[in-house]
């Protein structure tokens, strides 16, 4: 069990400063942001350092801090292995973002290539998915935000989550994607400094050979290399991993915001940058046992091992501080990218092309910074009952795994029946949502099950009276 | 998964045992918190105890027995789900490299 190791003065003083200094750096970056593609877009000029680090940072949930430490002490190896392979969401958009860029060069959002390729019912289709999903996760990480706050420093969950929040949305305001990118590079930094530092403390502490022989005694399940959950979970956070990069606008922002020839080589790099860290958050957990860490509540595995091995290393309340800081910088540089492409989807394709109303340069600026306060305060709303909207989050996994076949086609093949690829994403989703929540299927066959019937449904679509795809 | 509460008495701390089959009970846990989540038991059946320590280290009396039996999943469906997960990963990387090597012919014949 985690103690709360720093005072809630101490949490809110970093906190507010971690604030001040992101909002500052927002303002900064603000500066260069002229004109709507500035602000949404950086200018479409990032670079490569710039672009991993934003890519990784991203995917840096707190999803990857706690989900993964959980998954492994639940489902051993193949959870820890498991979920490091939505790495491979980035790496396969590597090749995707050339042929985005080529099939829209002056897209703005992943809402552009849906309208383009599968007309107004396959648009709609998309956004009412990709809405479900980015709010449920834009919550979820509100939620995680504040709990870890009370959890760490005491400070009420109201506060914490608010004060995440708050902070994220101004920055974001302010500065665009320029600010998000620039904090997502020193946050990014920060995670990866954490992690090692938590993951050495590990390594150190721990007797291998007595560590095997504890979990061999305790927890056998957890060395099977055929456990069927985990397995399982294998393929499907694989799918769930490929369906969010590749549809999600958080994504094709970014892929429409590097510079060309830099956008495959920054998702190929942030894929093989971010692969190991849920392997040793993963690891940590395993250790839990061995390390003599009595969890009491699985979503709280990873700190309690981080806090437990810093704390035996000499690390005092600093221990709390450094997970203050890590966990809040891999929540923060999600909520800004999500605040960011959310509002952009919103700007972009509900108010231009829904409402056909076109927003002019002087109109824009303030449309946008609305919409990201209305998307912030919504997302607020929603957090603070503290509904366990996680549910809806992960059972939105079938839904975004039914576009992977849709993005995968409409970018590359080019004729095909529009008619089936749509009924197939809402067959897919319908059957794998069901599956999640069937006892005799579980979680973690649904984002499986979508997808496998999207793809049949994709297929079909190829062969069955196709027609040619609009290109401009 | 099994997620383990016992209720409180002051200023103990607590022993949590389990055996396994018919095996002899074996100390899981031993502190002050009120729950603990076993995980990765193997399939089986898996009998638990908790009892209080009080200050002055004299020990109470077992609990009553919790007895639980662990199953996975059924094989044929396991490998069922497996190959279906196995063909649409594969799948789905090779439609990408197909797609992206024929973007490449396409950009070098114009």
């Amino acid at each position: 069990m985690i103690a709360t190791s720093i005072s809630p003065q101490t949490g809110w003083i970093v906190i507010i400063l971690l604030g001040f200094l992101w909002v500052g750096l927002g303002l900064w970056w603000g500066r260069k942001a002229k004109s709507s593609e500035g602000f949404m877009l950086a200018g479409r000029n990032i670079g490569l350092a710039l672009g991993s680090a934003t890519a990784m940072a991203t995917w840096v949930t707190s999803n990857t801090v706690m989900v993964a430490p959980k998954l492994a002490f639940t489902q051993g190896i193949w959870g820890m292995i498991g979920y490091s392979t939505a790495a491979f969401g980035l790496m396969l958009f590597a090749p995707l973002a050339i042929r985005i860029r080529k099939l829209l060069p002056k897209g703005v959002t992943a809402g552009d290539f849906f309208r383009l390729r599968y007309g107004q019912a396959g648009w709609i289709l998309f956004l009412i998915i990709t809405l479900i999903y980015s709010i449920a996760w834009l919550v979820t990480m509100s939620i995680a935000g504040g709990e870890l706050l009370n959890v760490l420093t005491g400070i009420p969950y109201a506060h914490g989550m608010s004060l995440i929040l708050v902070v994220c949305v101004l920055y974001t305001l302010f500065g665009g994607l320029y600010a998000v990118v620039g904090t997502d590079f020193i946050q990014s930094l920060i995670i990866l400094t954490g992690i090692v530092v938590i993951g050495a403390l590990v390594l150190t502490k721990l007797d291998f050979a007595g560590a095997h022989a504890s979990i061999a005694d305790a927890q056998p399940a957890l060395l099977d290399a055929a456990m069927p959950v985990a397995l399982l979970s294998f393929f499907n956070i694989m799918l769930f991993g490929f369906g969010e990069v590749f549809h999600n606008n958080v994504w094709w922002s970014r892929a429409f915001a590097m510079r060309e020839k830099v956008a495959p080589k920054a998702f190929f790099l942030s894929g093989l940058l971010w692969f190991p860290i849920p392997i040793a958050a993963g690891f940590a957990a395993l250790a839990a046992g061995p390390l003599g860490v009595n969890i009491t509540d699985t979503n709280q595995t990873g700190p309690a091992v981080a806090e437990h091995v810093m704390t035996q290393a000499g690390f005092g309340s600093a221990a709390g501080l450094l997970l203050l800081v890590v966990l809040f910088c891999s929540i923060a540089s999600s909520i800004d990218s999500l605040l960011a492409a959310t509002s952009d989807l919103v700007l972009n394709d509900v108010t231009e092309n829904l409402f056909k109303r076109k927003l002019d340069e002087a109109t824009f600026r303030r449309a946008a910074q609305f919409v990201i306060i209305g998307v912030g305060l919504i997302a607020w709303l929603l957090a603070l009952p503290r509904w366990p909207i996680v549910d809806v989050l992960y059972s939105s996994g079938p839904l975004v795994a039914s576009l992977i076949w849709p993005v995968i086609a409409g970018l590359y093949w080019k004729k095909i029946n529009r008619t089936i690829v749509i009924a197939g994403i809402i067959l897919g989703s319908s059957v794998g949502v069901w599956a999640y929540w069937e006892p005799s299927l579980g979680w973690y066959t649904a984002s499986l099950i979508g997808a496998a019937i999207s793809m049949l449904a994709t297929l079909a679509a190829r062969w069955i009276s196709p027609a040619p795809l609009a290109t401009t | 998964m099994v997620d383990l509460k016992w209720s409180a008495e002051s200023s103990a701390t607590y022993q949590l045992e389990e055996s396994i089959g018919d095996g002899d009970f074996k100390l899981r846990y031993e502190g002050p918190d009120l729950s603990s989540v076993r995980t990765g038991l193997a399939a089986g059946d898996h009998v638990f105890r908790v009892r209080a320590i009080d200050p002055t280290g004299a020990a109470g009396t077992w609990s009553n027995v919790l007895r639980l039996k662990v199953d996975y999943m059924d094989a044929s469906r396991l490998r069922l789900l497996l190959l279906t997960g196995a063909i649409v990963v594969l799948a789905t990387i090779a439609a990408i490299i197909h797609g992206h090597l024929a973007h490449r012919k396409e950009d070098s014949t114009r």
